[in-house]
């Protein structure tokens, strides 16, 4: 999942990197709209994540374009004022949602999961295909809307926690290693430890409801690495 | 991004100006116009030309009517069918009589078209007197027609008619009766196209009209509606002539300057008003903009700093021990209460109509005690003791953000301008309706002329020395703006001694209803 963040403050905008690409996102940045703007022709992003005060070419503008190029691509704004919202949302410029700041990463993700979701919703029942989605043992995994699905219960997934299981049910019965996990899910440029993988999949397998002890989805298998049946 | 409608203000009023003035030119034009009607006397001599030649003309053609009766008379009056013919080709002629000396009437003939043959009117003649210049023969006495010599004609009016007469010999006279109005018509059809000629022709100027008794014969204009200026009567027998003319009319129009310059002085006037209103609006307008685009831009730039605080914050937690946690948990609460606060005072800033968050029943001691707490450290470094005092269990109804602030606007007062006082007194009580809150301090206190004065905006005390003291002017009014909104009151407690007390109103709320703090306001 790739997301466009347009944001003219280094820090503000580092700490977005940050908190998205912990949650397995692709990540690009761009300083002012132009930047935006280019990098969302050339990179063509999942999410498209907008401040409003930009230098050279603001928020809204980035949007009306994007707009006007018949771009469906969520948008989902950062505002700092009340009445920039009813901008977006009045004005009809296609906006998604908006995150009012100051926000954390708890808003912030909520807002991309659901502009997300929407989108991949609104995919779907436009499109010809259906839901996209996959079987392991109990649970359904929906990828494109971060999520799995469990005795009807919806569970949140993040882009990464989505990979390692498409990465895992591709290759379903075999054990996958460690570095090829690692490899595939985390990116060239990423270099975690084991430890990152082991803590994540521990994570996964509690929101999953697989038992630590005795997993039934997300099997260990030493020495190498994990397997799903 | 202001309303589009608002500039349009700034266009109207010099527009709605301008008309004014307009209407103010019009109406002073119309005020200052006026007209008067010039009389342009003709020249009598075209008329007099005309009338002269028409009169000839007239007289021509009566000669020649008098020479058709004679001729009638000169017929073989004894041949009855040419009699009856003479008379039918001579138009006017209604009856012919041929009397004799004894006074008998020995012929006597109508005109075919009169249906019934009257009792001949045989006037009773009497021409012994014979008016001068004229052939008509008054009615004095018996008329002899039989008294002069052979051939004599003339005529006789009288009341029973017009008539013509001719002696054919010692033994005959014929008498004709004529119908002036018919012989007339017939002159006026014969001379219409010649007058009507004439008068097109600019020998005759203006509106003049040929008359034959009221009926305009020929006109050389629309028939006036007033009395004609001159009136020359034509001496004819068959009725009454007229040639009318008047005088040429010109409208004179004037202006009464004085009337026109002040209309243009009050219409520049007005302008003026106009454009001045609207640059002051527009001025307003601009700067209204630019507060509020001033506004959003602070806006923006404090909130950019406490986004990194709390994303941050939520990074670093990731890797942070329980403890470290749940510091970063106490900054982030900081954070957002800033955040708030930025919140608070930028919407007082743009005076939005924006309401408050309905308020909500509050114990009133513990958010004294955290407010007093905050405080502490700071007002202990300025010598200052805080004291909260009075009943515990108060509750009020109100928004916490909100009394925080006003409570925290105080105490920051206290600790820029009355720390010289060490004391800084919270004092709580209340009745059936109300909670009064008393912040009270020690310090050189506020001069009477001031007591309203500073809950304005931007006012600050002049003689408050400066030095180190930092603030917006804002304080005393977001908290006044604030109490009225949750429905209570600010106000600066007249007092004699040293010190300020400022006593906050706000609405009691009955236990029953109380949520405890903190948790009412949580979001």
């Amino acid at each position: 999942m790739k997301i466009l963040v347009a944001e003219d403050d280094p820090l503000t905008r580092e700490a977005l990197i940050a908190c998205l690409e912990g949650e397995g996102f692709v990540v690009i940045a761009a300083a002012d709209g132009h930047e935006a703007l280019a990098l969302w022709q050339s990179e063509s992003p999942d999410l498209v994540c907008l401040d409003i005060m930009m230098p050279r070419l603001d928020g809204y503008e980035v949007c009306r374009r994007i707009r006007a190029a018949r771009s469906r691509v969520p948008v989902v704004f950062l505002s700092a004022k009340n009445e920039e919202i009813d901008v977006v949302v009045g004005l009809e410029l296609g906006a998604d949602d908006f995150v009012r700041k100051p926000f954390g990463r708890h808003e912030l993700l909520a807002r991309i999961r659901s502009a997300l979701r929407r989108s991949a919703g609104a995919e779907a029942a436009n499109g010809p295909r259906s839901r996209e989605s996959f079987a392991m043992g109990p649970i359904t995994v929906y990828p494109k809307e971060l999520r799995a699905a469990r005795d009807g219960e919806m569970i949140e997934l993040t882009p990464r926690e989505i990979a390692i299981l498409t990465l895992l049910h591709e290759r379903r019965g075999e054990a996958v290693d460690r570095d090829t996990l690692l490899d595939r899910c985390w990116g060239m440029d990423y270099f975690p430890e084991s430890r990152t993988l082991d803590q994540h999949i521990a994570k996964l397998r509690k929101k999953l409801g697989d038992d630590p002890a005795e997993p039934r989805v997300l099997e260990t298998v030493r020495g190498v690495g994990y397997r799903v049946r | 991004m202001a309303p589009s409608s608002r500039p349009s203000l700034a266009l109207l009023l010099p527009l709605v100006a301008a008309v004014v003035a307009a209407a103010i030119v019009w109406g002073g034009v119309l005020l200052a116009k006026q007209e008067r009607i010039e009389r342009l006397p003709r020249s009598g001599a075209a008329v007099e030309t005309f009338a002269g030649e028409l009169q000839e003309r007239i007289t021509a053609l009566e000669s020649q009517y008098e020479r058709h009766l004679a001729r009638i008379c000169r017929t073989d009056l004894d041949h009855f069918f040419g009699v009856q013919d003479a008379i039918d080709g001579v138009v006017g002629v209604r009856q012919l009589s041929t009397l004799n000396p004894e006074g008998k009437i020995d012929l006597h003939l109508a005109a075919s078209d009169v249906k019934t043959i009257p009792a001949l009117p045989i006037p009773v003649i009497d021409a012994r007197e014979r008016p001068p210049g004229r052939d008509v023969i008054a009615e004095v006495g018996e008329f002899d027609l039989f008294g002069g010599g052979e051939g004599e004609s003339g005529w006789i009016e009288k009341p029973e008619g017009l008539f013509f007469f001719q002696r054919v010999s010692i033994r005959r006279v014929v008498l004709i009766l004529v119908d002036p109005r018919l012989v007339e018509e017939t002159m006026a059809m014969t001379l219409t196209p010649w007058i009507e000629e004439s008068l097109s022709a600019s020998s005759i100027a203006g509106k003049d009209q040929i008359l034959l008794r009221d009926q305009v014969l020929a006109s050389a204009d629309d028939p006036n509606q007033t009395p004609a200026d001159a009136v020359r009567t034509l001496a004819t027998r068959f009725g009454p002539w007229q040639v009318q003319s008047w005088d040429g009319r010109r409208t004179v129009v004037t202006y009464h300057l004085d009337r026109l310059a002040l209309a243009a002085a009050l219409a520049l006037l007005v302008l003026l008003a106009g454009a001045v209103a609207g640059f002051t609006v527009r001025r307003a307008l601009r700067l209204a903009e630019q507060r509020v685009s001033f506004v959003n831009r602070v806006s923006h730039e404090l909130k950019t700093p406490l986004t990194n605080i709390l994303l941050n914050a939520d990074l670093a937690a990731d890797g942070a021990d329980a403890r470290g946690r749940q510091r970063l948990a106490r900054v982030q609460e900081e954070t957002r209460r800033l955040a708030r606060l930025i919140d608070n005072v930028l919407a007082f800033s743009r005076r939005d109509t924006t309401p408050l968050p309905a308020p909500a029943p509050l114990a009133l001691r513990p958010l004294l005690d955290e407010v007093a707490e905050t405080f502490t450290p700071s007002l202990k470094r300025r010598g200052v003791e805080i004291a909260v005092k009075g009943v515990e269990s108060s509750h009020v109804l109100a928004d916490a953000d909100s009394l925080r602030q006003i409570l925290g606007n105080l105490l920051s007062n206290i600790e820029k301008y009355a720390a010289a006082g060490g004391l800084a007194d919270i004092n709580l009580a209340e009745t059936d309706e109300v909670v009064i809150l008393l912040v009270k301090d020690r310090g050189p206190g506020i001069p009477t002329r001031e007591h309203e004065r500073i809950f304005l905006p931007f006012h600050r005390l002049d003689d408050r020395p400066s030095e180190g003291v930092t603030g917006t002017g804002l304080g005393l009014a977001i908290a006044r703006d604030l109490a009225i909104a949750m429905g209570g009151s600010l106000r600066l407690v007249p007092q004699d001694g040293p010190g300020a007390t400022f006593e906050l109103r706000l609405p009691a709320a009955t236990a029953a209803k109380v949520i405890t703090f903190p948790d009412s306001r949580a979001s």
